[in-house]
């Protein structure tokens, strides 16, 4: 039962959120989920051990990485009770023997001495941070009975959970369901989001990374909207290596020189937000010179669908004469008549034809794939140069080497939120990669193949019926991801469409995630209850009521069935060392409070129960995990699979790859959008764009050193990277008068607030924009080395969703850059 | 103000200022224990000596509680067998404790404690073995740093540098004795080599900057940029050049010149060209720029 | 007879610092983690192996960045270890350059006679540490912590006295540098250029 976070893909009907839960493919459609042990043992930490260097006598515990989302397998070393070294785990396939700084770091996590000790109560106002330390009984219990006035008052949706998809979600989402509240979020709308609503639409593939780029067998890498040598992932970043070195080209569109785009063969650097405008160009060259893969459009996509002039929708079978049902048509060859799509056969790829409806009157129809070919005509070099501020030449290079080499790729990208028209440009990545025939091919972008496994045991008593919506569900976002920037700047703030009175937080920080700092700090303030579960005292910790201290990924013990691996891969966590302090696992936690609000029923089942549960679908038993750390399937056919021998995992409107997009052409009307101009690959220019001289878009993007907003006080990870500072193109920055190492104002013009930043003067970034790493200037002062290190941009950006998958437009709002 | 990281910082400075003004206040005693100098002025600056001597030994092995855990290590290295004589940290360590020896003997002799030991140092040999171990003692302290990864510590100018430098502090620390001695002579020999010493420090120090600045290392050429126009440019100009050499010079230049020496004007610029010294020390190692910060690759 | 070394392919370095953290837990004590300057290994690009590296050449759009990640280079003919008063620093037959930490007596000549800033004094011994290219992983029978790491996949230990070694073979293919042949030092970390 992890399901709740799935409305978004399928808000519209439930039922076939019910058919898919049927399959249990669901439940591995989130990255990953594992309850935890619920019986914690706690001692009081014993840490004088000054041995350090690994032993070959070092016990070694097989365990799963903690430190982000990708949970690599490890071995931890242990000595004397104490964690001595994490190494990589050589067997696995996940993460192919290696491990990130931040991996490496778990141990300096483990033992930083700012963590979180005991639970802490608060005793000054909101945000002074000032809190007395109080038991885990007294805690619990105080909080349960604040938490039962909103079910007493039949208002059990005053209730908002806001969280990671960590391990601990499975049994947030059963607790939310349990207590009556719809509003448990994820951070979607600043992650995902986009993602996943697109992936979702075009490929009816599920959730998180559920399309696996085929490095190893690529000849042309195109990337853009990702860099894998900072959000590292060593599973797909080591495979881009190895093909690196294999000779494959690889070109990076990114405004900044990222450390991928400077390993890359090529960088190409691109104005924000524009990278649309490239794939319509490169699209251009394929369709006008015909080296489009024929056959995988006309029989797998519904490229050949006829579209109404008129509407813009595709017209519908049942509109046709002769012809019935709700199914789609295509213009077939042999008969030069109107056709079903699901028994076309030779259908016609291109052209115009005028269709005769059954009341008599003819509408004309083009094919999808003809008016794309006109939308992109436009698209020569030159015009696109003009519009990416590239030079024509690479442009064009580019176009004919990825129209010419097979098998040539382009890789998804990720942080598509970031831009208002991310949707679109993601749409267009799938439709180039389905010109070509890209898909499940080797060399192309592939389903990911997850692991089919068992869930939660079902409780012995029904869930309550909700029956109210959850906050950011709005007629105008349809078929968005879940928006908590809306969670807290409508519903908290204004009230609309109900008001939220409180919050449990659990390993996200809403201060450090969310746009809009000024208006999430005014939210968190006016909410009657704040419950913050977390590892650091941090920053959202600060707004807190009760700040309950957890304990890390090498304290506790779970299951994680990882996503982020293409291949079907189900690790174990164990407990290498015993809680240190008094923390808790977050399932205790969960657990303890369903209890205390009479929720126990839910949660009747023991750990070992879960974990079998879970496993049994697999085939292996829980302690034959534990024994080997992990289990991996390696796929019998990992090529050609999906679409040509199976449908894809979830529905589509066509029941095909969706070339043109059925179901965004349907909201366009709700999202006020022209049909065609959002179902087909298009480039919409930022509603925002920087004129003054002194104007920039502030870009903002992960860093290989630290995870979030979450490491940046672990003291190893400090060391490496203790503060961010602003990335300024040379030559705008000589125009300002600004050298490297200044202090520079940043004033954004979203929100109007101020502030200041340390300039870092270089030629690897686009003319228009700024860059910096996020996560940093933390306002929390329990972190004794990250405090007020660098600067936070939260409190800079400002939101602009994406229509369409309700992303907030991270990278698109405007700053002021002076000398300060 | 910015400076490079170096692995050396100011203790070696100080040991670098008080190895040059014990090797060549060493010097020193010898030359002129035959001349017509007051025994009080001696006994105290022989005790000068010594202390500058001790304080080298320490600042060289500048951790002091490693210094003392230390003892035992070189020990061992004795008896092992693996004392290395070919590295001037080690030729340091035996040359300063001969220079702590004879400068005991000499503050044994000027102090009159032991009449036997008083004998050996009467003895002409012994002179010319003072003169010869504090003539080395200066030295090595310029080939210490030559034997680094450092390129302006390593320029060949530098040990005569530091002989120079260290003389002229040795000699002004002489000259104030002098004076405070109460006697009334007016012009004092040292007034003359204060003076010819610290103008032919200041063309070494041309030199030493001419060919680092011309050198073929980056890190060189960084260094004497830094010392030049950079960020040690204020305390080199005024702090050593104008206040640690030009300054004295001149006050020093107005005695000669006008045949009449004055007390408070000999002790300031003798006192000016001692604490010189020092900056000039500390410039330099501060000036370093590790090889690898301009690796060429 | 073995001959350690490395050979690191720069086209394969992401700079993601991930050998530097995991020397720095597997080697260091606790209390020098927070001190970036204390490190075995460098990733030499980063103002003093800060991130992110920031070395770069060109102008914009053509930009390139170094960046060099540096372990001790275990010399051929090591400048450190001729310093050294008492002989607590040496080169093993093995062909790793250590410091016997119980010998030395931490005058900080070799960290100033290293032409590559390869040692740093540590204050919780006093002596002075380097990288020893984890010899007690290698004789345990696995790899360094930061070539068993490494993300991209571009440190390798390699034996020098293996000359069907693939790495090696490798390295000569692609035309590898040494840092600075003709300081005489013949360092046995080979870097295979970027570009």
């Amino acid at each position: 039962m992890y399901f709740i976070d799935m409305r978004f893909l399928d808000n519209v009907s439930r039922r076939d959120f019910v058919k898919i839960s049927g399959t249990a493919a669901i439940s591995t459609i989130l990255l990953s989920k594992f309850p935890e042990l619920f019986e914690p043992i706690t001692l009081d930490a014993k840490d004088d051990s000054r041995e350090y260097t690994s032993t070959p006598a070092d016990k070694k515990i097989y365990s799963t990485c903690g430190m982000c989302p990708v949970h690599c397998n490890i071995v931890a070393r242990v000595r004397n009770d104490r964690l001595v070294k994490i190494d990589p785990d050589k067997r696995s396939p996940h993460n192919m023997g290696s491990l990130c700084a931040r991996g490496q770091a778990g141990v300096s996590m483990l033992y930083d001495p700012d963590r979180l000790k005991n639970p802490l109560k608060r005793v000054g106002e909101r945000g002074e941070g000032r809190f007395i330390s109080i038991s885990w009984e007294e805690a619990l219990d105080e909080i349960a009975e604040r938490l039962k006035v909103y079910v007493d008052d039949g208002h059990p949706e005053h209730l908002a959970i806001y969280a990671k998809p960590s391990p601990l979600f499975g049994l947030l989402s059963r607790f939310a369901k349990a207590y009556g509240t719809p509003n448990l979020f994820m951070h979607a709308s600043v992650c995902p989001g986009t993602y996943i609503v697109v992936t979702r639409w075009t490929l009816g593939a599920p959730g998180f990374l559920s399309m696996n780029p085929d490095f190893e067998n690529s000849k042309y890498i195109l990337i853009m909207g990702r860099n894998y040598a900072e959000g590292i992932q060593i599973y797909r970043t080591k495979r881009l290596m190895e093909a690196k070195s294999r000779g494959a080209k690889i070109v990076v569109v990114d405004p900044r020189l990222s450390n991928l785009a400077a390993s890359a063969d090529v960088w190409i650097p691109i104005k924000p937000g524009t990278d649309a405008a490239l794939l319509l160009a490169i699209m251009r060259e394929i369709m006008y010179n015909d080296r489009y893969d024929y056959e995988f459009l006309s029989k797998y996509t519904n490229a050949p669908v006829l579209i109404r002039l008129d509407t813009g929708l595709p017209i519908r079978a049942g509109e046709v004469k002769g012809l019935s049902g709700e199914d789609f048509v295509t213009w077939s060859v042999d008969t030069d008549a109107p056709q079903a799509l699901s028994s076309s056969v030779n259908p016609q790829l291109e052209g115009e034809f005028e269709i005769e409806l059954h009341d008599g009157s003819r509408v004309k129809c083009k094919t999808a794939f003809t008016l794309l070919k006109e939308r992109v005509a436009r698209y020569t070099p030159q015009y696109t140069a003009n519009i990416c501020g590239v030079s024509s030449d690479i442009i064009s290079d580019v176009a004919y080497e990825f129209s010419v080499t097979r098998p040539a790729l382009v890789d998804d990208g990720w942080k598509w939120v970031n831009w208002s028209n991310g949707s679109i440009t993601l749409r267009s990545v799938y439709v180039l990669n389905m010109l070509i025939g890209n898909i499940d091919k080797p060399g192309g972008l592939l389903y990911t193949r997850r692991m089919k496994t068992g869930s939660l045991p079902s409780p012995s008593k029904s869930f309550p019926t909700i029956n109210i919506k959850p906050v950011d569900r709005s007629s105008d976002r349809p078929i968005a991801a879940p928006m908590p920037h809306r969670l807290f700047h409508n519903a908290i703030l204004e009230g609309k469409p109900y008001p939220v009175k409180a919050l449990i937080t659990h390993y996200v920080g809403a201060l450090t995630n969310l746009p809009y700092f000024s208006k999430t700090v005014k939210a968190m303030k006016k909410l009657d209850l704040v419950v913050v579960i977390d590892i650091y005292p941090s920053d959202t910790a600060m707004y807190a009521d009760y700040v309950l201290p957890e304990s890390t990924y090498l304290e506790k013990e779970g299951l994680v069935v990882v996503g982020a691996c293409g291949e079907p891969h189900v690790s174990v966590m164990q407990p290498v060392v015993k809680p240190l302090y008094d923390t808790k696992p977050g399932s205790y936690i969960v657990k303890e409070l369903a209890k205390r609000l009479g929720l126990g029923e839910y949660f009747d089942f023991t750990p070992h129960e879960v974990y079998n549960n879970i496993l049994s679908p697999v085939g292996i038993t829980y302690d034959q995990l534990k024994k080997n750390g992990f289990y991996h399937i390696t796929p019998e056919k990992k090529y050609m699979e999906i679409p040509y021998n199976k449908n894809p995992p979830l529905k589509l409107p066509s029941g095909r790859l969706e070339f043109y997009c059925t179901k965004f052409a349907e909201i366009s009307g709700s999202i006020g959008m022209d049909p065609l101009d959002v179902a087909l690959p298009n480039y919409i220019p930022p509603k925002n764009t920087p004129v003054a001289e002194d104007e920039f878009y502030l870009l903002n993007g992960k860093s290989a050193i630290h995870t979030f907003a979450t490491t940046q006080n672990n003291p190893l990870l400090f060391s490496i990277f203790p503060e961010n500072e602003l990335w300024l193109n040379n030559i705008r920055a000589s125009r300002l008068g600004i050298r490297d190492g200044d202090k520079v104002i940043i004033e954004s013009l979203a929100t109007g607030e101020k502030t200041l930043a340390i300039a870092r003067v270089t030629p690897s970034i686009h003319p228009d924009a700024v860059f910096t790493y996020y996560g940093f200037g933390k306002i929390s002062h329990y972190y004794s080395k990250a405090y007020n290190k660098g600067f936070s941009t939260t409190e800079l950006l400002g939101v602009h969703e994406d229509p369409i998958s309700g992303g907030v437009g991270l990278n698109e709002s405007i700053v002021k850059v002076y000398k300060g | 103000m910015m400076v490079y990281h170096v692995p050396w910082g100011i203790e070696v400075a100080i040991f670098l200022w008080f190895a040059a003004m014990a090797g060549m206040g060493e010097v020193i005693i010898a030359l002129i224990d035959k001349h017509d100098i007051k025994k009080s002025v001696l006994k105290h600056y022989s005790g000068f000596i010594l202390i500058f001597s001790i304080l080298a030994l320490i600042f060289i092995l500048s951790d002091l509680p490693l210094f003392i855990g230390a003892l035992p290590r070189i020990i061992s290295a004795f008896l092992e067998g693996r004392f290395n004589l070919a590295s001037w940290m080690s030729i340091g360590m035996i040359l300063l404790s001969l220079e702590i020896l004879i400068a005991s003997i000499d503050v044994i002799k000027y102090r009159r404690l032991s009449k036997w030991i008083s004998l050996i140092a009467s003895k002409e040999s012994f002179r010319i073995i003072s003169i010869v171990i504090g003539g080395l003692v200066t030295l090595y302290s310029g080939f210490l740093l030559s034997v680094s990864s450092i390129p302006i510590w390593t320029i060949s100018p530098l040990p005569i540098l530091w002989i120079f430098s260290g003389a002229l502090a040795a000699i002004a620390l002489l000259d104030i004795l002098l004076w405070l001695s109460g006697e009334e002579n007016p012009i004092y020999f040292t007034l003359r080599l204060k003076f010819s010493f610290g103008i032919i420090v200041g063309i070494i120090i041309f030199m030493a900057l001419h060919i680092s600045a011309s050198s073929r290392s980056m890190s060189a050429k960084e260094s004497a940029h830094m010392l030049l126009y950079g960020d040690l440019g204020a305390l080199f100009w005024i702090g050593f050049s104008l206040l640690g050499l030009i300054l004295p010079t001149i006050v020093d230049g107005i005695q000669i010149f006008s045949g009449k020496s004055v007390k408070e004007m000999s002790l300031v610029s003798s006192l000016l060209y001692i604490l010189g010294a020092l900056m000039l020390r500390i410039l330099i190692i501060y000036a370093g720029v590790p090889y690898w910060k301009f690796m060429v690759i | 007879m073995v001959r350690y070394g490395f050979v690191i392919d720069l086209t394969r370095c992401i700079s993601c610092y991930s050998c530097v953290a995991a020397c720095t837990i597997e080697n260091l004590d606790p209390s020098l983690w927070d001190d970036s300057d204390k490190r075995r290994i460098r990733l030499r690009g980063g103002e003093d192996g800060v991130y992110p590296p920031r070395i770069e050449i060109g102008e914009y759009p053509n930009v390139m960045r170094i960046v060099l990640p540096m372990p001790c280079f275990h010399c051929e003919n090591p400048p450190c270890v001729k310093v050294c008063p008492v002989g607590a620093t040496y080169k093993r037959d093995d062909g790793v350059v250590i410091v016997e930490q119980e010998k030395c007596i931490g005058c900080g000549y070799c960290i100033v006679a290293c032409p590559y800033g390869s040692r740093f004094r540590n204050h919780t011994t006093g002596t002075v540490d380097k990288c020893n290219l984890c010899i007690h992983r290698i004789e345990a029978g696995e790899e360094p912590a930061c070539v068993e790491t490494c993300v991209g996949g571009a440190l390798h230990l390699v034996d020098f006295d293996n000359p069907n070694d693939k790495y090696i073979r490798e390295a000569f293919r692609r035309r590898a540098f040494k840092v600075e042949c003709e300081l005489g030092t013949q360092p046995a970390v080979y870097y295979i250029p970027s570009r």
